[in-house]
């Protein structure tokens, strides 16, 4: 199976003196949820940006479906659809208008726009706020609204930051039980997030970033596994915090 | 640790300002703009000393004066410097917000009693030949006074805990501060200080019967927030002003323009500019323009200004500040993440610029030109009409476009390096 996304030996960063993320390898496969967990400042939303090519890598590559992004970037690109960690939306633009120009950038058929525009304001419980603007919009909502989107492009390949954030439990069930339904039609989920038991229970495999470098890699046997947890102790959490903060405290100082 | 008096934190945060906001002058005083403004007044001068001379009999006096004096009078802004921070750091010292606010007041207060003044002195020519019976100083008097309650009023709306009653509020104001304006330069001055003393009373009984906020923290936020991203879109049409949140009105009778651009890909960028340009403020001080320049092009017109070469000009000069002011465009969503991340190549964002600006700037063209269109042709000034018409619509078509792509171009390049 082709992956759809191939991370490969990527070292980067905002100097090239003092790059961010080390040497990382990784990939994802269609109908694959990934989990890339890991403290704060540990590299997670560099490396998120350089998936998304807003960054070069100073080193490696990353590809999507087979292609970088300098091979052909509208390939690249409208392979992938990114829900940031905070909320970026037009503030001239409605909920409604959001969606549209979402659906016209990605190209997806205007009757199938309609149609999938109108199940997504009602499964998120947004058909009240369909002609509000950003300005108008609790966080969450505004979360909402990027979600909505992302899964409006369809495509291969969801980048997902920190998308709990600000949403309200039945946002929450909404976005899980979407990723599921994707996920089951072949797309590849790549998610980074704090919240490890949402990340336990729905993840396939996990990606554990310390200090820019990838310090566990695998399905929750082998993070536990690279935590040192005897088999049969099964838990994100636990492997996590041992991973993280022991032995050498939590600046992680043992591990560089 | 010696905590910072209340007065140093409002004085460093209007230097500040200034500070920041100085390469931005800099820029626009190197874009003509001082040059442009000299030739606006002097045309306006000209005018306006023709006016004099041959006055009409029936000319509206009391009508002009109120339209001149009421907006000077009733509009009073108040630069506070407040951020959403505040509500954090500065909250705790309310009780010495006072001593914060009056630093605003006097910011303000001057250079708005100042204006008052000097639009009352432009006025008295034309107020001294109707029928007003205001003695000269007793006008000026009125007006200063009108002004300073004017702005304590305005102070009054913005302590009002509902929106509603700050809106219908404000409406009231400057609705007394019309009929006040009206009475004093139509009427017998004791008249006129009777219905002013009923419209202050009124204000005043109302003001007292409405909920109010000690300091209306949220509300001066706001207004901070507005004013400052009304400076950022002014900057931008001369320099490239760090992105701020766009301040939004709907303006319903123009988003259907947004809503016929057909759905496809290659009309995305469109799509989004379109609506950039029509609900940010960089639309509404495009429309603005448009409709000073639609007065101006009227009143120079219907004087036949120096043979109906001057209204030519004036056109032209409209022509020149709309499309100063749309070329802010260049610079929205420059450094919007979904630029990258769009499966759409940036030749179409700047074709979509391109294409926004050539229809609002037509638009905008058509509007200004009426008055000429009516104007001119009456007094036999048809060629004159039509030269101003012909550089306006070359500018637009011939110039314009080149002009943008090579700006985008240059931008882009800037930032790959």
């Amino acid at each position: 199976m082709n992956p759809v996304l191939e991370v490969r030996q990527l070292t980067g960063g905002y100097s090239p003196r003092k790059p961010v993320l080390h040497d990382l390898s990784f990939q994802v496969n269609p109908g694959e949820m990934i989990g890339l967990i890991g403290l704060n400042g540990a590299g997670k939303s560099t490396a998120i940006k350089h998936i998304l090519g807003l960054m070069h890598p100073h080193k490696g590559d990353v590809r999507i479906q087979g292609q970088t992004l300098a091979d052909n970037p509208e390939q690249y690109r409208s392979a992938l659809a990114y829900v940031p960690e905070t909320p970026l939306l037009f503030d001239e633009l409605t909920v409604e208008e959001h969606l549209r120009l979402t659906g016209m950038a990605y190209d997806v058929e205007e009757r199938d726009y309609e149609a999938l525009s109108a199940s997504l304001l009602g499964e998120f419980h947004m058909k009240p706020k369909t002609k509000a603007f950003a300005a108008h919009l609790s966080k969450g909502m505004r979360q909402k609204v990027m979600i909505m989107n992302a899964l409006l492009a369809r495509p291969p390949l969801y980048i997902i930051d920190e998308p709990f954030l600000g949403l309200d439990p039945l946002g929450i069930r909404s976005l899980l039980d979407k990723l599921v339904e994707v996920k089951q039609g072949g797309a590849a989920i790549f998610m980074s997030s704090h919240i490890l038991s949402t990340v336990e229970s729905y993840c396939d495999r996990f990606i554990v970033l310390h200090h820019g470098r990838m310090i566990a890699y695998g399905t929750l046997s082998d993070v536990c596994e690279a935590a040192g947890m005897r088999s049969g102790e099964r838990s994100l959490e636990e492997a996590f915090y041992r991973l993280t903060m022991a032995p050498g405290g939590p600046d992680g100082t043992n591990l560089d | 640790m010696e905590r910072t008096s209340i007065e140093t934190i409002w004085s460093k945060r209007s230097s500040a300002f200034w500070k920041s906001s100085m390469p931005y002058i800099i820029d626009m005083a190197r874009s003509g703009v001082p040059f442009v403004t000299a030739m606006v007044l002097l045309t306006a001068l000209a005018s306006y000393t023709s006016l004099l001379r041959a006055m009409p009999p029936d000319f509206p006096f009391t009508l002009v004066g109120m339209a001149a004096l009421t907006p000077v009078i009733a509009y009073s802004p108040l630069r506070t410097w407040l951020r959403e921070a505040d509500i954090v750091f500065l909250l705790p010292r309310e009780g010495e917000m006072h001593r914060y606010i009056r630093r605003s007041f006097r910011y303000n207060g001057m250079p708005s009693l100042l204006a008052a003044f000097i639009v009352s002195l432009i006025y008295l020519p034309i107020y001294s030949r109707g029928p007003g019976e205001t003695a000269t100083l007793l006008l000026l008097t009125a007006v200063l006074a009108m002004k300073s309650l004017s702005i304590a009023a305005a102070w009054q709306e913005r302590r009002l805990v509902w929106r509603n009653g700050r809106r219908w509020m404000r409406i009231a104001r400057w609705l007394v501060t019309a009929v006040c304006t009206a009475a004093f330069v139509q009427t017998n001055p004791l008249v006129a200080i009777a219905i002013a003393a009923a419209g202050i009373l009124l204000l005043a009984l109302l003001y007292r019967s409405l909920p109010k906020y000690r300091i209306p923290w949220q509300t001066l936020i706001a207004e901070e927030k507005r004013t400052q991203r009304r400076y950022a879109v002014f900057f931008s049409a001369f320099a490239d002003v760090p992105a701020e949140t766009a301040q939004v009105a709907r303006r319903g009778y123009l988003s259907w323009l947004g809503r016929r651009i057909r759905y496809s890909s290659e009309n995305a960028f469109t799509y989004l500019y379109a609506h950039t340009l029509i609900r940010t403020e960089l639309g509404g001080i495009a429309i603005r323009l448009t409709l000073l320049g639609m007065l101006s092009g009227w009143l120079a017109a219907d004087a036949g200004l120096w043979n109906g070469w001057g209204a030519a000009g004036v056109y032209v000069l409209f022509i020149w500040l709309v499309g100063l002011q749309l070329s802010a465009l260049t610079q929205s969503h420059r450094h919007s993440v979904w630029r990258h991340v769009y499966p759409l190549p940036e030749s179409q964002r700047v074709s979509a610029v391109v294409r926004v600006d050539r229809f609002a700037f037509m638009i905008a063209a058509a509007l200004l030109f009426v008055p000429h269109a009516i104007g001119l042709p009456a007094q036999g000034q048809t060629a004159q009409a039509l030269v101003a018409l012909a550089v306006g619509l070359a500018f637009i078509l011939l110039v314009r476009p080149a002009r943008i792509k090579r700006k985008m171009k240059t931008d882009w390049e800037e930032e790959d390096e």
